[in-house]
C-alpha cells in the first residue's frame, strides 16, 4: 500500500502572540510536529506567562536552572546584542513592561510608569549547566528572537522530515528551507493593500522591524531604545534577510533603532541583506538586495514607502 | 568477626586508585582539548567570515544566524535566475512589521 503525499499543506493555528503559518509538502505529522515545538518554545519563553521559564528567571532575582536550549537561546541573544553594539538587547524587559508592553498585544497596552533606572548587574549563562542568572532589576525579554527561532526550528524538523520545502511563518517572521527558491512576500511598511514586494530565497529567513503595528493611539510604540531605555525616538521600518529567521529578527530589531550608518554597517558585517525605510520613503538598502528581489512592489513605488506611527 | 587489610596490600590498591584516576583525568582531559580544539577551529572560522573576533559558542551560533541567506549559492546568482516554476514551491510565507 502506498501513501500519497499531499501537494501542499498550510496550517495556521495561533502561537506566540500571532500566528503560526505553516505551509510544505511534507506529511501532516511533522507539521504537528513542528507545531508542538512552537507550542512548547512559547510556554518556555513567554514574557506573559507567569509560570515561563523566563518568568521564573526574571523574577528569581539569582540564578535558575532552565533547559538547556533556553539556556542555548539566551546565551545566543546576548551575543546578538555585542554583535549588533548593544542596539539589539534581550534584557529590557523591565523597560518594556514601563513602556506599557506588560501584556500581550492583542490584550492592549498597560499602564506606563517611568522609565526604569538600570540595574547594574549582568545577565549570566552557563550554558553546561543550564544555569542563567538575572539579577534583581533586570528583565529578560526574548521578543526579539523568539518568534525567529522558533520559525527555524519548526521549518528545520519539517524539512528534515523529507520535505521538499517548508516555509514557517510566525507573525511575519518566517523562515523557509525548500530545495529551489520559494518565494515570500514583504508586506508594506503601513500595511497597506497593494503589491507586495516579493523575495526569493532557498535557505533563509526574513524578518521586519518597526513600530507601524505593536503600537497605540498615542503612538507608542514597542522598540526600546537600549541606551535610553524609552521608546526610540526616531525608530524605522527595517526588513532583513538573513541565514536564519532568528538571525533575521536580531537584526531588524536593532536595525529598526540604530543611527543609519550603524544600522547599515552592522547589517553588512553580519553578511545579510536589508531595505531600512524612513518614515518619509526613504529607503536604504544594503547587502545584496539583487539576489533576492523578484518583485519590487511597494519598494518600487516612493508613496506607498511612506508610514506613520 | 573482623577483617584487616594486610600492610603491604594498601599501597598498591591506592597506586590503583591514582592510575585509575590519572587515566580517566588524562581521557577527560584529551577529549575537552579536542572539544576545545573544534570549538576554537569554529570560532575562528566564524569569526574570520563575520569580520570580528567571536570569542564563545554563543557568538558563533550568533553570526552564524545573522549570515546571509542561501549560503550555498554562487555570489553571480541572483533572485531571478534561479527562481521554481510558479506553481511549486508556493509561497511560503508573508513577512511583515512585527
Amino acid at each position: 500500500m502506498s501513501v500519497e503525499r499531499p501537494t501542499v499543506c498550510s496550517v495556521t493555528e495561533p502561537a506566540m502572540g500571532a500566528e503560526v503559518t505553516i505551509t510544505t509538502d511534507a506529511p501532516t505529522a511533522a507539521v504537528r510536529a513542528a507545531l508542538t515545538i512552537v507550542s512548547t518554545l512559547e510556554r518556555r519563553w513567554s514574557r506573559f506567562s507567569p509560570s515561563s521559564e523566563i518568568s521564573i528567571a526574571n523574577r528569581s532575582g539569582g540564578a535558575v536552572v532552565v533547559h538547556p536550549l533556553t539556556a542555548h537561546v539566551i546565551e545566543v541573544a546576548l551575543a546578538g546584542r555585542a554583535a549588533t553594539g548593544g542596539w539589539f538587547d534581550p534584557t529590557r524587559g523591565a523597560e518594556l513592561v514601563a513602556a506599557g508592553y506588560g501584556r500581550t498585544f492583542t490584550e492592549g497596552w498597560g499602564e506606563r510608569g517611568p522609565t526604569p533606572r538600570r540595574h547594574r548587574g549582568e545577565v549570566t549563562v552557563d550554558a553546561d549547566t543550564a544555569l542563567v542568572g538575572v539579577p534583581a532589576g533586570i528583565s529578560l525579554d526574548l521578543g526579539g528572537i523568539a518568534k525567529g527561532w522558533a520559525a527555524d526550528l519548526a521549518a528545520t524538523t519539517v524539512f528534515e522530515s523529507g520535505a521538499a520545502f517548508v516555509g514557517v511563518d510566525i507573525g511575519g517572521d518566517v523562515r523557509v528551507r525548500s530545495h529551489d527558491r520559494a518565494i515570500v512576500d514583504v508586506v508594506a511598511p503601513g500595511d497597506e493593500p497593494g503589491s507586495p514586494m516579493r523575495i526569493g530565497l532557498r535557505d533563509g529567513g526574513v524578518a521586519v522591524s518597526g513600530p507601524t503595528r505593536r503600537r497605540d493611539a498615542d503612538g507608542r510604540h514597542h522598540l526600546i531604545d537600549p541606551f535610553t531605555g524609552a521608546p526610540s525616538l526616531h525608530p524605522r521600518v527595517a526588513v532583513v534577510v538573513a541565514a536564519s529567521a532568528a538571525g533575521a529578527e536580531m537584526l531588524a530589531t536593532a536595525a529598526a533603532i540604530a543611527p543609519l550608518t550603524t544600522a547599515c554597517d552592522l547589517i553588512d558585517r553580519a553578511g545579510a541583506t536589508a531595505w531600512l525605510v524612513e518614515a518619509n520613503g526613504d529607503v536604504v538598502a544594503v547587502g545584496r538586495p539583487e539576489r533576492f528581489v523578484l518583485d519590487g512592489g511597494w519598494l518600487d513605488e516612493p508613496a506607498r514607502r511612506e508610514w506613520v506611527v | 568477626m573482623t577483617s584487616t587489610t594486610p600492610r603491604g596490600r594498601r599501597p598498591a590498591r591506592i597506586s590503583r586508585w591514582v592510575a585509575t584516576g590519572l587515566t580517566a583525568a588524562v581521557t577527560v582531559g584529551s577529549v575537552g582539548a579536542m572539544a576545545d580544539a573544534a570549538e576554537k577551529a569554529e570560532v575562528d572560522n566564524v569569526g574570520a567570515t563575520f569580520g570580528a573576533v567571536a570569542r564563545y559558542r554563543g557568538e558563533v551560533a550568533a553570526a552564524q544566524l545573522m549570515a546571509a541567506a542561501d549560503p550555498g549559492d554562487a555570489p553571480g546568482v541572483t533572485a531571478g535566475d534561479a527562481v521554481s516554476p510558479p506553481l511549486l514551491p508556493p509561497r511560503l510565507g508573508s513577512a511583515g512589521v512585527s
